[in-house]
């Protein structure tokens, strides 16, 4: 099934204005086949926005048209209102990048290369310690801020990254791939610092290709090869990818009858049969839905071993949602 | 500000990360040292060839090689006499010698039949420099050779002592004569001195002067103001005066003789006259006689005297040429690998997103490495002056024109440096492009091979090299107290000006949207 790409809710546009738009966007390099198609999303502020999609579908090169290193073939994109390739330092000052792989001094201490990088966002030398001494706090890194950069783990220098990042206190974090290769205890960690800052009102623009990270978004855009597949909350996706909600039905047996009653109650979009004594069904809302069957099928005297909604992971979504791709593009 | 603080970061960058290699620090620091202080202790200043002499087969000479000792020193050390030419040549293959000087059984036949009697020299050797000391110690030891025999035919010439002792004898025999009324007796001693005179008279004529010639060179003209000083100041027109004088009294005493006259007054007059003459012939002659063969031979010695204020010795004047090189290079190197690092290690993208742009952070990489380099340099200067013993000239005045030399030359460095970051990839391409510098310099800054023995456009080549400039002066201010010359400060500001233009075009390709 396609899913329609959902423009951003209308409540949020009004109250503010968006802190990234992108209109439109295609960009090619040379004369090969386009790399992003036509894509287009707004970030609000204040949110943890996340671009989801495998390895090689584009997302990094959607950062660096973000933050004004590459520049779109075609298209518009505003970020804090602004044209990226037109940043003033003022706006540069506004925004902070965590690149993907660890790309600072491996011979200087943490506290060397978190002051290194706060003097490049010109911050003063007198007043960004207690700035430095937040950031790596933030990232506890506070404790081992002596220790060189090439001893700490790979998990560390992430951190430090994301401190360096912190350090100057932007309004917008654009995060290339923060987690990857990272192990999942380590990953919880870094995303409970989103939240964090989240919280904090700063924008955070994440890229990631491990689609279980989305539950931890407040918006969701899902790319593949340059293609933008899916946008919106996280249940909004996935309400549009299942095509609607998921409730699981347990019975003693499963009889025509059950299955002709089924059919008759409305809200039930689809049912599949998963054992001889469990279903899974589609449905519109979960909670009407589970209402409505329990009272049909006491009316019926059907009985009901269980019956509970469920929310399926979004490693389930994603690949059904590649696989209503591949099919539509086959068509 | 931001400058400032960026300035702070890169130095404090660069001075921890140098400083958590202390093996780094001992090879910028000490390395110079040791190899100084090694070629210092090592160097002989002159060449030893192991030489084979190759004598004829004569019974009269020797095979001992300490028979030959005066003959053959200094830079051939003689490992032995060969009387086989063949045998002695086969040693310059097997390395036993370097050289063998084959000397000629014709070479007085030669020299007889009026040609140079040659005698073969053979020599084995790659090096071009050694190859030209050689030929140039041989072109030395030839001269002295032919100035023993030259000297040893000069004494053979020299007038004869026995003659003027004859002259006065012959005179006291004579005035013996006169005064016992021996006529005959005083014939014959007129005859014998007439005799003398005329032989003394050839051998003034015939006696080598220096200077005393009728087709002046130049080299003639150089030593005489005009001929007759010749005379005049080596005493010969005088003696060949006296000798006339003698004659003319010989004349007038054996005009008296004809007359009877043997001892009158008026003879005795003419007898102290020839005496006189005779006494003063024999002070020429033997003052003549009394100058050694040696500087007949080599009558003009020029004696080299080097105006520069300190002792020239290689220690000294390598020192500071070393000390500007390990700068440039270190500069190069720094400036070269810190751009291409940024790029490998990704930080460029740090930069390029940050609010710095690259004319601050190259400004901000340029004032780091700057003073960091400069205080190696001065660290360097002050060691080679207290540990080596480097003179230091006029050091208080010069302090601020060696300081302006370092630092120009550490300008232009660095200058040079990001361009060769601007053209390399990898660091290991950097590195290599530093090397490729590295020997240009050696090659074309005068550090090896003096600028002046190049052809003019090549010369030109040492403009754009940083130690060219930075060597000379620092050689010039620290041994020779010189004046800081202004002009070549400039240009070196300039060409070092331009590659950090070059380098900062290049360095902003980095930032350009893609």
């Amino acid at each position: 099934m396609d899913v329609q790409i959902a423009p951003p809710p209308q409540e949020l546009r009004v109250a503010s204005i968006p802190v990234i738009q992108v209109r439109d966007v295609t960009k090619k390099f040379g004369s090969a086949d386009p790399i992003i198609k036509n894509l287009s999303f707004e970030v609000e502020p204040g949110q943890i926005f996340c671009l989801l999609g495998p390895s090689g579908s584009g997302k990094s090169t959607i950062v660096r048209m973000l933050i004004g290193i590459y520049k779109a073939t075609s298209g518009e994109i505003k970020v804090l209102g602004a044209n990226p390739y037109h940043y003033t330092n003022h706006t540069r000052g506004r925004f902070g990048y965590m690149p993907q792989q660890f790309v600072l001094y491996p011979e200087l201490s943490v506290l060397d290369n978190i002051k290194l990088v706060s003097s490049i966002y010109q911050m003063k030398l007198l007043k960004r310690a207690p700035k430095i001494k937040e950031a790596l706090e933030f990232v506890n890194l506070w404790d081992v801020r002596t220790r060189i950069a090439a001893k700490l783990s790979g998990g560390m220098q992430r951190r430090l990254n994301l401190a360096t990042t912190l350090v100057h206190q932007p309004e917008l974090i654009f995060m290339d791939e923060p987690t990857a290769g990272i192990d999942p205890v380590l990953r919880a960690r870094f995303w409970e610092h989103f939240k964090e800052l989240s919280k904090q009102g700063h924008t955070i623009f994440v890229t990631t290709q491990y689609v279980t990270e989305a539950d931890y978004c407040d918006k969701v855009a899902i790319l593949n090869e340059g293609q933008l597949l899916a946008f919106g909350t996280p249940d909004e996706v996935r309400h549009e990818v299942i095509g609607g909600e998921i409730v699981n039905l347990s019975l003693e047996e499963i009889t025509h009858p059950v299955l002709s009653l089924l059919r008759q109650l409305p809200g039930i979009l689809k049912y599949e049969i998963i054992t001889s004594q469990s279903l899974r069904l589609t449905v519109d809302n979960s909670a009407e839905a589970t209402k409505d069957i329990i009272t049909s099928f006491q009316e019926h005297n059907f009985s009901i071993v269980s019956i509970e909604p469920y929310r399926p992971d979004f490693e389930e979504v994603f690949v059904k949602l590649l696989k209503n791709n591949e099919r539509i593009i086959k068509e | 500000m931001t400058l400032l603080a960026l300035t702070i970061s890169f130095i404090r960058k660069e001075l921890l990360g140098t400083l958590r290699q202390p093996s780094l620090m001992l090879t910028i620091l000490v390395g110079p040292f040791v190899i100084l202080a090694l070629f210092g202790l090592g160097y002989k200043a002159k060449s030893s060839y192991p030489t084979i002499l190759v004598v004829p087969d004569w019974p009269q000479l020797s095979t001992n090689k300490a028979d030959y000792k005066e003959v053959i020193k200094d830079t051939f050390e003689l490992v032995r006499i060969s009387k086989n030419l063949d045998e002695a040549r086969n040693a310059l293959k097997t390395g036993e010698a370097s050289i063998v000087i084959d000397v000629k059984e014709n070479a007085l036949d030669e020299i007889y039949a009026g040609r140079n009697a040659i005698f073969p020299v053979y020599y084995r050797n790659l090096n071009p420099v050694d190859s030209s000391y050689i030929e140039f110690s041989l072109y030395v030891y030839g001269t002295e050779f032919n100035k023993t025999v030259v000297q040893q035919g000069f004494e053979a010439a020299k007038p004869k002592p026995g003659a003027t002792q004859k002259l006065d004898e012959s005179v006291n025999l004579l005035d013996n004569s006169m005064k016992n009324g021996d006529m005959v007796g005083a014939r014959t001693q007129v005859s014998v001195l007439r005799a003398l005179v005329v032989v003394s008279a050839q051998q003034l004529d015939q006696l080598y002067l220096p200077g005393r010639s009728n087709n002046q060179t130049t080299q003639q003209k150089l030593l005489v103001k005009q001929l007759l000083d010749v005379v005049v100041k080596s005493g010969a027109d005088q003696a060949k005066a006296d000798l006339e004088n003698t004659q003319k009294r010989l004349d007038a005493l054996e005009t008296g003789f004809n007359q009877n006259d043997l001892n009158s007054p008026a003879q005795r007059t003419q007898l102290e006259s020839i005496r006189s003459s005779v006494r003063s012939n024999n002070e020429k002659l033997n003052r003549l006689n009394s100058i050694p063969s040696g500087v007949m031979v080599e009558p003009v010695l020029l004696k080299a005297q080097n105006q520069i204020a300190s002792t020239v010795n290689y220690i000294n004047f390598y020192s500071p040429a070393v000390i500007i090189l390990l700068l440039q290079h270190i500069a190069i190197t720094l400036a070269a690998l810190s751009n291409v690092r940024d790029s490998q290690l990704g930080t460029i993208e740090i930069f390029r997103v940050g609010p710095v742009g690259p004319v601050q952070l190259l400004t901000a990489k340029l004032i780091s490495f700057m003073l960091l380099i400069l205080l190696m340099g001065c660290l360097l200067v002050a060691l080679i002056i207290t540990i080596l013993g480097v003179p230091a000239i006029n050091l208080e005045q010069n302090l601020w024109a060696i300081l302006a030399v370092l630092a120009a030359t550490i300008y232009a460095s660095i200058g040079l440096g990001f361009l060769v970051a601007g053209l390399s990839r990898t660091e290991s391409q950097a590195v290599q492009l530093s090397m490729v510098l590295m020997l240009a310099t050696i090659f074309f800054s005068g550090f090896l091979v003096p600028i002046t023995q190049f052809i003019e456009p090549v010369q030109y080549v040492s403009y754009f090299i940083p130690t060219a400039f930075g060597a000379s002066e620092l050689q010039n201010l620290l041994l020779d107290g010189q004046v800081f010359r202004l002009e070549k400060f400039i240009i070196l500001l300039g060409v070092g000006t331009v590659y950090l233009l070059i380098g900062l075009f290049l360095y902003r390709r980095q930032y350009k949207v893609k």
